[in-house]
């Protein structure tokens, strides 16, 4: 039992310093304004502040802290992805997300459970053995295993998938991990917080205005802030952000909904997806079953859940597992998500002259929390793109040159 | 203690049956229609559960679906709420989350280490030093959760129905059944829906000494005969609240998910707990769950008991169950206990009144509740009871209103969320609305009703809304916190006034950041007796009104939903071939297409050495394949071929009548998306196959195109009615002749031609293609002739040892005439030039999808695919997507690999960075192990290069039949 | 079944064909989409909101018999 907790048995009505300012009026100037309080936003804040020494940053929020996919995500980190500029990204968000705990000084509950993408057909074993070359070329944890690995890994696991396209191997991936995501939007605000930066939750940003293509001023609903750097990381909301400056960009907005059951005793220990059936799975350190499914169908701005959604999701599940049937979903919800056509994020400079971009997360914005914020404020304070987002500049889109992640995409979050 | 009373009026319980289960290891005997906690409490069994963090002991808080105090567990279920489940013969339940069983739960430990496991603690130790963390997490695994799943209980899913219906009414209380029977017989579609076994909701339990609450019932339901439309289903519940009024009602036979033109929440409220120190000690209840035990169930649960009293309801639920026959000793009335005629007549059973006065905590002996401390006006005195009723406030029971887009706002006067505002179509009756005189609660429905009929179009009279409530319902602050804790507002998750304070002074002093971090809310009830008195201390906390503290977001669902019922019956289409039955008497070994399924090989398990057989039957003598899969799409009309032109990428002016050519589609980003082959039939009819995987998007696409630009085509997918065989090999011209008269020279029936006639009596297209590198022709014909005609030409090629041949062998033989497969050597990015398709692009057509992007990507083709072959042995070790590497880095993929019997070595494809693409280069793959194979480019086809196979036997065959 | 595929123009005048095929403005508003009822086989117009996803407006395409 840590000192720390002690002293909330021995200090008569204890509590630790707040974790964040809210500070009660916003300065006219910031040096940096960073709009989204989300885990990218803070993160990136924080590592400005750590790595660069710029701390008179405002972090502009409309909602409270971690409120937008923060808040909404199913946890998973891994960093299997097609592309080397893909898996490059996230292995190094991988390694940032280990030492996480102890660099935030909060318990996220980084826990690697191993991560299995189920294949149930020809094809998809064929992607699976893709990704796991990629992967294994640059140094990353990932093999194709049969049937029978899965079957000791997961016992539980009905490999025949209850009749329909049995499970004929799978991509595994021992880094595969789960956080606890709130944890990670208030280990960065904390830090952030006590290195200068201010949130402000509650503000929005209503305009953004340039002159002669640079970067003036943000108007928010609490009055104008003049600054010549802004950062959107809005994930789910950039359209809007980059209306107030007449850009435009591939991103499409979806709801990507999830679910809990009921807390019940752990016994899934790794995290299970398959994207033929359009599922994955795990199971928190609080004993809820988390699931999710792919994109609803349709762009729409919205967090409403649908009974579609838990009911094919849970269709799904039972193939797999199907001494669930009894167990209860207690509670549904859905996040919107930034799509783009390559299921790259774009991150990094625009045609804006000081406004910056770490948008387009589609599915897998959480796991690239930590390596989304060192890199891009590295990118505002050197002004140049981090060599590891280059890949991802918005300006791929008019010359083609996409990266390649579409075909391994499906699910995998 | 508790126990048993004599019949109660209206009691749901039939005494003349009973059943018998077991708990925790021992015996009970319940009556036909009590629930678990009932049964329990009338062997004077009080502690049924252990809470989740502490493990402290629970027992019955609202004897309803409002709190999860009591999960129970068989060997096959769990997490059973024991409120509500009847118990069944013979089963034996125990309670949830205990080490040890309930009563010598070692997790109750716990407790002494409450004041080192702060809110939030584990987000605050276990991670240094970080290799430690697995090992605390183990352990935190071990508390974490309730119940425990069996990993071999067996599936169930129950059937889900839909239904529509004009007025849906969600609860059947005294507002919800007035709404009811106004739109009772005015030949309306009316579902009344309740959670509850029985209609009356409060009616039933709060009948306040009034017995003309339970005629209510009963008229209400008289009403609703045959002919009236109003169709009651009891024990459902509205599970959530979607787009288009479309509400799930789960009920014990699954889910009937019922779409309703306007609905009504006559929902009511939750009755909500005082917050003081132990008020979770069994023995402690809500007022409201006294009266469901002892009204539903005839059950007494204490000796004696004193009301805690924040509101008038404290005095009327008093006299009610004064009138039962409970003993009830003291009201502790938190205002001055001015309550006239109320007072009067409660002072008249001998009750003593004390005003101005709460409970500030609890104690108990033998795990119930003993006695407890007040402060009044003048002490802290202490009173002996084994029973204290809450009756302090209500919270809404507005989740389905909120899903449904409702706005909320507090009201002082009677101290609860109302409704402000509503979408239409959508209407609120009852105590949800503020309204709580049963005359009130009758007239409110009857308006709600009024509302729906108007909404509707209908006549209907003015029923005018009757007035809020003026007097206050709720306490504005039920709560007396505790220096020394157990004073719990959220009974799920074990948190406390002190962990709400904690977590408002670390910086999470929003609702919504309160709730993730104190975990207020969270638990399987969903905050419904926790969120409304968190949302209090909030705003105390803050300084604000309970307005502006906020409320945290409504989700579904109401109550926790099993994944067996949302599931529903299981449907997956499963499509087979006209010739499926032909593959199964042939024992193939079928596989998986999407949604088909196909022959792989016809030998079980599929040996390589059978693929080889099947292979060198039809390089050497005849085989067929069934190729049912493809896309079939006929084009009619004068416009045919604008449409083709305009969706695929090639030129089709030089395609003449009777002949065919192969085609590809592109999408608008130039992403080779499917191919096939165009016949041009006549001059305003075409035929067009697409790839199996994508012959549905073919269809939808071309008919799309049709109407985008207003063509005059049908665009008929003939898929699912015409069947295709493929009849591939130098002797193929043979079998074919000998059923059928047309003339197959290669004047007559030239490559690439397509003509009809018939074979044996079925009508067919043949067209004179093939991908396999031999003369062969693809036969088309009507599907349900599918296996006379495989059979006939199994008949006709006996002589020629004609064999059928799967997937596999057409791969491979595919492979060796170097053709694509469009998604297995294309990915979601590759383009025709990188395909080496950019033959097929004809940039000079003035229209046509994926043009402007093709002209782009013409210029910056960066990969190519390519032939290599392979003479080492480790080639056989090459898989379809190994890399290619080049100096270190990954400079293209492996998309086709095979042992190519007729080249004698490894043959495939690969996407390889065109500066590598030179024939005879030699590059490296990486294998599986790490090892590198050394291969070469090649030129492809590897096989007959020149197409001399396709007119090989054209000439001698001329119809030897004839 | 939805499509949302704008018609590929002839020309397309200032803008690049990157901008043309990928760029837009992705913020809520009322889009044209095409959507498909699959037991009639019919391409139909939908004006949709997607902030809201209100539906505002729907048009039936010309049939091929009445364009004939």
């Amino acid at each position: 039992m840590s000192l720390r907790l002690l002293k909330y048995a021995f200090i008569e009505d204890y509590a630790e310093p707040r974790y964040f300012n809210t500070p009660d009026t916003l300065n006219d100037t910031y040096d940096v304004v960073i709009i989204g309080a989300g885990g990218h936003g803070l993160a990136c804040a924080y590592y400005l502040a750590r790595d660069h020494g710029i701390s008179n940053v405002a972090v502009l929020e409309k909602g409270y802290i971690g409120g937008g996919n923060t808040g909404r995500n199913t946890t998973i980190i891994r960093s299997n992805y097609m592309t080397p500029e893909g898996v490059l990204f996230y292995d190094a968000g991988l390694k940032l997300f280990r030492d996480l705990s102890c660099e935030l000084d909060i318990n996220i509950f980084y826990s690697e459970r191993g991560h299995y993408t189920l294949a149930h057909s020809d094809s998809t074993l064929r992607t699976a053995r893709w990704r796991a070359e990629v992967n294994k070329h640059l140094g990353v944890a990932s093999e194709l295993v049969g049937e029978e690995h899965i079957a000791r890994a997961c016992p539980e696991l009905h490999t025949d998938c209850g009749g329909n396209q049995p499970i004929l191997g799978a991509l595994y991936h021992a880094p595969g991990a789960v956080a606890r995501h709130d944890a990670v939007a208030w280990g960065y605000a904390r830090k952030a917080s006590q290195a200068g930066v201010e949130i402000h939750q509650k503000t929005e940003v209503v305009g953004i205005e340039t002159r002669a293509g640079r970067v003036e001023s943000v108007i928010t609903n609490r009055g104008r802030i003049h600054t010549d750097t802004v950062l959107s990381a809005v994930a789910g909301h950039t359209p809007g952000v980059l209306k107030m400056l007449g850009l435009e960009s591939p991103i499409e907005i979806y709801p990507l909904q999830a679910c809990v059951t009921e807390p019940i005793k752990p016994w899934l220990d790794t995290i299970i997806v398959s994207g033929s059936m359009h599922l994955y799975i795990s199971q928190s350190s609080r004993g809820e079953m988390v699931m999710g499914a792919s994109l609803d169908p349709m762009e729409l701005h919205s967090h409403r859940s649908t009974f579609e959604f838990v009911s094919s999701l849970c269709d799904q599940v039972l193939d797999l597992f199907p001494f669930l049937s009894e167990v209860k979903i207690n509670r549904q919800w859905a996040g919107m998500v930034d799509m783009t056509p390559d299921f790259a994020p774009i991150m990094g400079t625009t045609p804006v002259d000081g406004f910056f971009l770490d948008a387009g997360w589609g599915t897998w914005g959480f796991k690239a929390t930590p390596i989304s914020g060192k890199t891009m404020a590295n990118t505002i304070a050197t002004g140049r793109n981090d060599e590891l987002i280059t890949a991802f500049n918005l300006s791929r889109f008019e010359g083609f040159h996409l990266v390649g992640e579409k075909g391994a995409a499906s699910v995998g979050h | 203690m508790a126990s048993r009373l004599p019949p109660q009026p209206g009691e749901w319980i039939d005494r003349g049956t009973s059943i018998n289960f077991s708990f925790e290891g021992k015996g009970y005997r319940a009556f036909k229609g009590d629930v678990i906690t009932s049964a329990l409490l009338a062997a004077d069994r009080l502690s049924i559960g252990r809470s989740f963090k502490y493990h402290r002991l629970r027992g019955v808080l609202s004897a309803a679906n409002h709190d999860a105090n009591l999960l129970v567990e068989t060997t096959t279920r769990t997490n059973i709420r024991a409120d509500i489940e009847h118990p069944e013969p013979g089963v034996s339940y125990r309670a949830v989350n205990t080490f040890g069983g309930l009563k010598r739960d070692a997790g109750s430990l716990l407790q002494l280490f409450s004041s080192v496991l702060p809110v939030g603690f584990y987000y605050k130790t276990f991670y240094r030093p970080r290799a430690l963390f697995p090992i605390w997490e183990k352990l935190l695994r071990r508390f974490a959760g309730l119940g425990a799943v069996n990993t071999d209980a067996p599936i169930r899913r129950w059937s889900r129905r839909n239904r529509f219906c004009d007025v849906l009414v969600i609860g059947g209380g005294a507002a919800g059944l007035a709404a009811a029977r106004t739109l009772a017989g005015r030949s309306l579609e009316v579902i009344v829906v309740d959670e509850n076994p029985r209609l009356g909701g409060r009616l039933h339990y709060q009948g306040q000494g009034d017995p003309t609450a339970l005629s209510v019932i009963a008229a209400a339901e008289e009403s609703f005969g045959r002919d009236s439309g109003i169709e009651v289903l009891t024990a459902h519940f509205a599970a959530g609240f979607y787009a288009d009024n479309s509400v799930p009602l789960v009920g014990p036979d699954g889910i009937i998910q019922v779409q309703a033109k306007c609905v009504i929440f006559a929902t009511g409220l939750y009755e909500q707990p005082a917050v003081f120190r132990n008020n979770d000690l069994p023995g402690i209840m809500l007022a409201s769950g006294v009266q469901r035990l002892v009204h539903r169930y005839a059950i007494a649960p204490f000796d004696s008991a004193v009301v805690l009293a924040g509101n008038r309801e404290a005095y009327r639920v008093t006299l009610d169950l004064v009138q039962a026959g409970l003993n009830i000793t003291t009201i502790v009335d938190m205002g001055d206990g001015s309550h006239g005629e109320l007072r009067e007549r409660v002072n008249g059973h001998g009750i003593t009144v004390i005003p101005q006065a709460t409970v500030i905590s609890a104690r108990a002996r033998g795990g119930r509740l003993a006695a407890i401390r007040l402060r009044t006006e003048t002490g802290k005195p202490e009173i002996t009871c084994d029973g204290l009723l809450m009756s302090v406030g209500w919270a809404p029971a507005a989740g389905l209103a909120y899903q449904a887009g409702a706005t909320m706002e507090f009201d002082e006067t009677i101290g609860q969320l109302v409704p402000r505002e509503l979408p239409s179509g959508l209407f609120v009756a009852g105590s949800l609305n503020g309204v709580f005189d049963d005359d009130a609660l009758r007239a409110d429905g009857e308006a709600a009703a009024s509302d729906a009929l108007k909404c509707l179009g209908l006549v209907s009279p003015d029923n005018l809304r009757p007035r809020r409530s003026i007097e206050r319902h709720s306490h504005p602050y039920p709560i007396a916190a505790h220096s020394r804790g157990w004073d719990f507002v959220d009974f799920d998750e074990d948190v406390q006034v002190g962990d709400l304070r904690t977590a408002w002074r670390e910086g999470f002093d929003s609702a919504e950041l309160m709730k993730r971090y104190a975990t207020v809310g969270m638990g399987p009830s969903q905050g419904k007796t926790a969120n409304m008195n968190a949302q209090r201390i909030l705003a105390r906390l803050n300084e604000t009104s309970v307005q502006a503290a906020g409320v945290t977001t409504s989700r579904p669902f109401t109550h926790p939903v099993p994944m067996g019922m949302l599931a529903g019956r299981r449907f997956r289409p499963r499509w087979r071939t006209p010739m499926h039955a032909c593959h199964v008497a042939r024992q193939a070994d079928l596989m998986e297409a999407g949604t088909w399924l196909r022959p792989r090989s016809y030998t079980r398990k599929t040996p390589e050495s059978a693929i080889t057989d099947e292979y060198a039957r039809v390089r050497h003598g005849v085989g067929i394949i069934d190729v049912s899969t493809l896309g079939k799409i006929e084009l009619f009309g004068a416009d045919a071929l604008p449409l083709l032109e305009y969706a695929y990428t090639c030129s089709f002016t030089k395609l003449g009548t009777g002949m065919t050519r192969y085609i590809f589609m592109v999408d608008d980003t130039g992403t080779l998306v499917d191919d096939g082959v165009a016949a041009r039939v006549s001059d305003d009819h075409f035929y067009v196959t697409a790839t199996s995987s994508h012959a549905q998007a073919a269809v939808l696409k071309l008919q799309l195109y049709a109407v985008q630009l207003g063509l005059d085509v049908a665009v008929i997918d003939r898929t699912f009615r015409v069947g295709a065989i493929n009849l591939a090999g130098p002797l193929s011209a043979q079998v074919l002749a000998s059923l059928t008269g047309l003339d197959l020279s290669a004047q007559a029936f030239p490559y690439l031609g397509i003509r009809f006639c018939q074979l044996d009596g079925t009508p067919v297209r043949l067209l004179r293609v093939g991908f396999v590198g031999e003369l062969g022709y693809e036969i088309h014909f009507p599907a349900s002739y599918g296996p006379a005609l495989w059979r006939a030409l199994l008949n006709a090629g006996a002589a020629h040892d004609i064999r059928p041949f799967g997937v596999d062998a057409q791969r491979l033989l595919r492979l060796e005439k170097g053709h694509l497969i469009v998604g297995q050597d294309t990915d979601g990015t590759t383009n025709p030039y990188e395909a080496g398709l950019g033959w097929g692009v004809n940039l000079s057509k003035s229209r046509f999808v994926g043009r402007h992007s093709l002209k782009v990507l013409k210029t910056q083709t960066a990969r190519k695919l390519v032939g290599f072959t392979c003479s080492e042995p480790e080639g056989r070790m090459i898989e379809e997507c190994h890399l290619v590497i080049e100096g270190g880095v990954i400079a293209g993929r492996v998309t086709s690999v095979a042992y190519s019997p007729y080249c004698s070595e490894v043959i495939g494809l690969m996407m390889v960075d065109l500066a590598l693409t030179r024939t005879g280069r030699e590059l490296k793959v990486k294998l599986t192990d790490g090892g590198l194979a050394a291969v070469r480019v090649a030129k492809t086809p590897f096989y007959d290069p020149d197409n001399q196979r396709q007119h090989l036997h054209a000439q001698q065959t001329v119809n030897t039949a004839k | 079944m939805t499509g949302v595929s704008a018609l590929e123009p002839e020309f397309l005048g200032d803008s690049s064909a990157g901008a043309w095929v990928f760029n837009r403005d992705g913020s809520p508003m009322v889009r044209s989409e095409w959507w498909y009822h699959r037991a009639t086989q019919l391409w139909f117009k939908v004006q949709r909101h997607t902030g809201t996803d209100q539906i505002v407006g729907v048009e039936l395409a010309r049939t091929n018999e009445e364009s004939g």
